[in-house]
């Protein structure tokens, strides 16, 4: 199962997961020294818990079999449901993204590279099963030159979003996905046990909700990065042991946040490609500069958690027919086609949580944001919204020229606020 | 799953107007034709000048076995007259046409069930459908039964529902039509044969009697007219039941009454509204709406998303998972919304 | 189109309703000599099922055939059908014969004939039917008798509601099609 490409080596960064090597000048990141920097700047007790558990490196130790997913467009449920344990693979890693640079060169997305880059620590061959969704271009073709290191699968999605389009077909793919992983593991799990993974994710959205509402109301209290991590978290843990690290984080929100008063700082809306853990560069500058992050609407985030999974028909076709209108159908991918959603989701939450302006945060080298980017800068100058776009990548060179912008932008803020 | 707040409620209310539909009539029970009732209720009794019509042969498929429908107390626009014995609201709006279409009674003495008729419909639309129709109510059992079975449903086309309606308004056409034509007096000896035509192929005729436990008149193969509409019968009950195994509330495209309540629904009390911006466009509104409308998946201008065939059944605000973005007002009054 | 028409033929196929003819027996009580004689009686109807003596006919239950007769009308009612009317056939004492006389608007005569011989006449009644002519009991049915004098009014003014209501339908219905802020 584990037959590796050429091109992979495997031994030459090999870098063990959770190791305590702090060699942070030779370029490695060491995921438990960037834990504790952010855990000093949390406010929260309960998220020492939290940066513990990110400091362990993202691929959990586990006797089920792990199975890998890209995006959010895979839906966990069926996953959980035939045994596996899901893994939400998306990394912003540096060293990974220096290290998928050496397998894919040229100009591709940072994030891909970084996912290739995963080959170097030998991630793929824990892994049982990688399910690609084919989403962007990036994401479809890395199925290809990793096809060696891992047995992939690769979930064919319509490229249009409309509903009445391709409703049909979503269900036809994730009935077939579903199908495919009864075999591969060789079970034939009830309709009752996928209702109760469906409804501990909706436990999960319930308990999310009121994150992100305490959080757009108190900013200053859960900052950005103890919150970015807490949705980190869920990239490779079930909802019933993330409930378990949330809900204290939520309780101790709330209690602090009786006890004292927001100071009167701007608080912005996120936008545009998702920020991973360890990559929180332009979290430390806009936090610094004094602008909140109020709400997002980044797929690691909000995209992920924020929606609950409706099921109506309670047939077995039915429920995978509505985890397919909930993960891909309510997406905000801009790889789909999806006519203005993203825009009115930002000014929608621009409104909903009365803040300041917008950040749209991009990766060097992604089309389908850029363009979005261009109808987001219209959408928002109709409204009358501030608007700040940012391109950058996993460096750390462009630091001072952010620190320049977002001042620059914050100043706007303030202006127009008076 | 979340709570079900309006499915539930919604299942208690069709549950209620079954009970009173079919036994209410024991307490409201009067005589035909006394002042009292026809001073103060003009609305709830017979036509007045209505032949009585009793006058079609016994034996034939409008009398179920054994017992005298009281036809007496009906408001139009409510449900089946197939009720046994003693129940109070009878005949619907179908049935009120054909009947005073072959009668020929004089327009006067309808207008006061007219009057309740439209009052009814301009308030709540196509709502009756949805909450109170004991055929849809029944229908929903067989949607349970179904989903319990795990057979998935088979979603049609958009233009089979419209097909549909386009029947529905040939089957009233019709069905007026052989009325008006049996009251002229020289056809009148087919009145015994085709007197309440659509009446005769209604599943309500061989469902609603057995609310009450009363034996349906299966067959009638006397003569040659009579046993083409009780096979019609036949196919058209067989047809309803087995819908309900592929489909939710394929019926109700069809079914006259719908159509005329239909016709109010744009302009009536109950509106469907959504707050666009809201939207995520997941689709999950079109998926649960049982009679298979998409208008409030997509985005209008309109602020009203209410469709011609939208029973109000509030499924789509139930499932919708962004707070605010559907909601169902009453003369601008916000009554419910999607709510998470 | 089609459900149109196969309504209409099915109308057109449709059999005569049984009841729309009628049949009553004829009680003959042959005489004791053999030969041909005349049966004659009167015979009543009710009202509006006979309109002229073209629709009443006597038949052997026998043979099922219809026999020649001659029919006088005696009587009429108010709406010009006939109230009672003589009836008279010839017989045969050897060709002992039941007869029933069969009346309703489908009904044809067909066999017709004069008094041509002279022949002994026996009088024959009807069963079924009262003998007495003085008094009858014919069933016409049920009359509803009813006077109305309630004020037009009561019924018209509801005609303000109806008006009213559709008018406000259709004028929400206008304003949902056209809004006229535009969002």
């Amino acid at each position: 199962m584990m037959k590796k490409q050429e091109g992979i080596k495997s031994s030459h960064h090999k870098i063990p997961w959770g190791s305590s090597v702090k060699e942070l000048q030779n370029g490695i990141i060491d995921y438990s020294t960037v834990a504790a920097r952010y855990a000093d700047k949390s406010a929260l007790l309960a998220m020492k818990k939290v940066y513990e558990i990110a400091a362990e490196g993202p691929v959990p130790s586990t006797s089920q079999p792990l199975v890998g997913c890209l995006c959010n467009l895979v839906p966990e449920e069926l996953v959980r449901v035939c045994g596996g344990r899901p893994l939400r693979l998306c990394t912003e890693d540096g060293m990974c993204a220096k290290d998928g640079d050496e397998i894919i060169p040229g100009d591709v997305c940072p994030l891909i590279k970084a996912i290739c880059g995963l080959a170097r620590k030998d991630v793929f061959e824990r892994l049982d099963l990688l399910v690609i969704p084919a989403a962007c271009e990036g994401k479809s073709q890395i199925s290809e030159i990793l096809s060696p290191a891992c047995q992939i699968y690769l979930l064919d999605l319509p490229r249009s979003n409309d509903y009445l389009k391709s409703a049909n077909a979503w269900e036809k793919n994730l009935a077939e996905f579903y199908r495919f992983m009864r075999n591969r593991y060789n079970v034939k799990p009830s309709r009752r046990e996928l209702m109760r993974e469906c409804r501990s994710t909706n436990a999960r959205t319930k308990v999310f909700r009121e994150l992100y509402q305490v959080r757009s109301e108190r900013p200053d209290i859960l900052n950005s990065f103890d919150y970015f991590t807490l949705s980190y978290l869920s990239f490779f843990h079930p909802p019933e042991s993330w409930l378990s690290l949330a809900l204290p984080v939520l309780q101790e929100t709330f209690r602090a946040a009786e006890n004292s008063v927001f100071p009167g700082l701007r608080r912005v809306l996120l936008a545009g490609a998702p920020i991973i853990f360890p990559n929180y560069k332009l979290l430390e500058v806009l936090e610094n500069a004094g602008c909140l992050i109020g709400a997002d609407m980044l797929c690691s985030a909000y995209g992920r958690l924020y929606d609950p999974v409706e099921v109506d028909e309670d047939t077995e076709r039915g429920i995978i027919r509505a985890l397919a209108l909930r993960y891909i159908g309510g997406s905000l991918c801009p790889c789909f086609v999806n006519s203005g959603k993203l825009n009115d989701a930002a000014i929608n939450l621009v409104r909903e949580y009365g803040l300041d302006g917008v950040v749209y945060h991009n990766l060097r080298l992604c089309q389908p944001y850029d363009i979005r980017l261009t109808m987001m800068r219209q959408a928002t100058k109709k409204e009358n919204i501030p608007f700040l776009s940012i391109k950058t990548d996993f460096g750390q060179e462009d630091i001072g020229q952010l620190k320049t912008r977002v001042e620059a932008f914050l100043e706007v803020l303030t202006a127009q606020n008076k | 799953m979340r709570t079900k707040r309006i499915s539930i409620t919604r299942r208690i209310v069709q549950v209620i107007s079954i009970i009173l539909l079919v036994y209410g009539g024991y307490l409201f029970k009067t005589k035909q034709g006394t002042d009292a009732q026809t001073k103060f209720f003009p609305a709830l009794s017979a036509p007045q000048g209505a032949t009585s019509t009793a006058s079609f042969k016994k034996g034939s498929i409008l009398w179920p076995s054994g017992d005298t429908p009281v036809l007496e107390n009906y408001p139009p626009g409510l449900v089946c007259r197939f009720n046994p014995n003693g129940g109070m609201f009878k005949a619907c709006i179908v049935h009120f046409f054909s009947e005073n279409l072959t009668w020929r009674t004089h327009i006067k003495y309808l207008l006061p069930h007219i009057t309740l008729f439209v009052l009814l419909c301009f308030l709540l639309g196509r709502m009756w459908c949805g909450w109170v129709c004991p055929i849809g109510s029944v229908g929903d059992f067989l949607t349970a039964l179904r989903r319990r079975m795990n057979l998935s449903l088979k979603r049609f086309p958009n233009g089979f529902h419209r097909g549909l309606r386009i029947s529905s308004y040939g089957l009233l056409g019709i069905s007026c039509a052989i009325s008006a034509f049996i009251g002229i007096p020289s056809f009148a000896r087919y009145q015994c044969y085709f007197f309440l035509p659509y009446c005769q192929v209604c599943p309500a005729r061989l469902i609603c009697p057995m609310f009450g436990f009363i034996k349906p008149n299966w067959k009638d193969f006397s003569v040659l007219v009579s046993s083409v509409f009780t096979i019609l019968a036949w196919v058209v009950l067989g047809l309803f039941v087995a819908a309900f195994f592929f489909g939710r509330r394929v019926w109700c495209h069809l079914c006259p009454v719908g159509l005329i309540n239909s016709w109010f629904n744009w302009g009536c009390g109950v509106e469907l509204r959504k707050n666009s911006i809201k939207c995520i466009k997941c689709g999950s509104c079109a998926d649960a709406c049982p009679m298979g409308l998409t208008r409030m998946y997509k985005t209008d201008r309109n602020e009203i998303y209410t469709e011609s065939g939208c029973i109000m059944c509030m499924r789509c605000v139930e499932v919708c998972p962004r707070k605010g973005c559907l909601s169902v007002h009453f003369f601008k009054k916000k009554i419910t919304q999607s709510h998470f | 189109m089609r459900f149109i028409v196969f309504f209409f033929l099915l109308m057109l196929v449709t059999p005569i309703p049984a009841f729309c003819m009628q049949e009553l027996s004829i009680d003959l009580s042959y005489p004791s000599y053999s030969g041909d004689f005349y049966a004659s009686g009167t015979v009543t109807f009710p009202p509006g099922t006979v309109a002229d003596n073209n629709h009443v006919k006597v038949v052997a239950k026998q043979t099922n055939e219809e026999v020649a007769t001659k029919i006088t009308i005696l009587e009429y009612w108010l709406d010009g059908s006939i109230m009672s009317a003589e009836i008279r056939f010839a017989a045969n004492s050897a060709r002992k014969r039941t007869y029933s006389v069969i009346f309703g608007s489908d009904v044809k005569r067909t066999k017709n004939f004069s008094n041509a011989a002279v022949l002994p006449t026996v009088s024959f009644s009807v069963v079924g039917s009262p003998k007495d002519a003085e008094n009858m009991n014919l069933d016409v049915g049920q009359i509803n008798v009813r006077v109305d004098r309630s004020p037009n009014v009561r019924y018209w003014w509801h005609l303000l509601p109806i008006a009213g209501l559709i008018t406000l339908t259709v004028i929400r219905y206008k304003k949902r099609k056209n809004p006229e802020h535009e969002n």
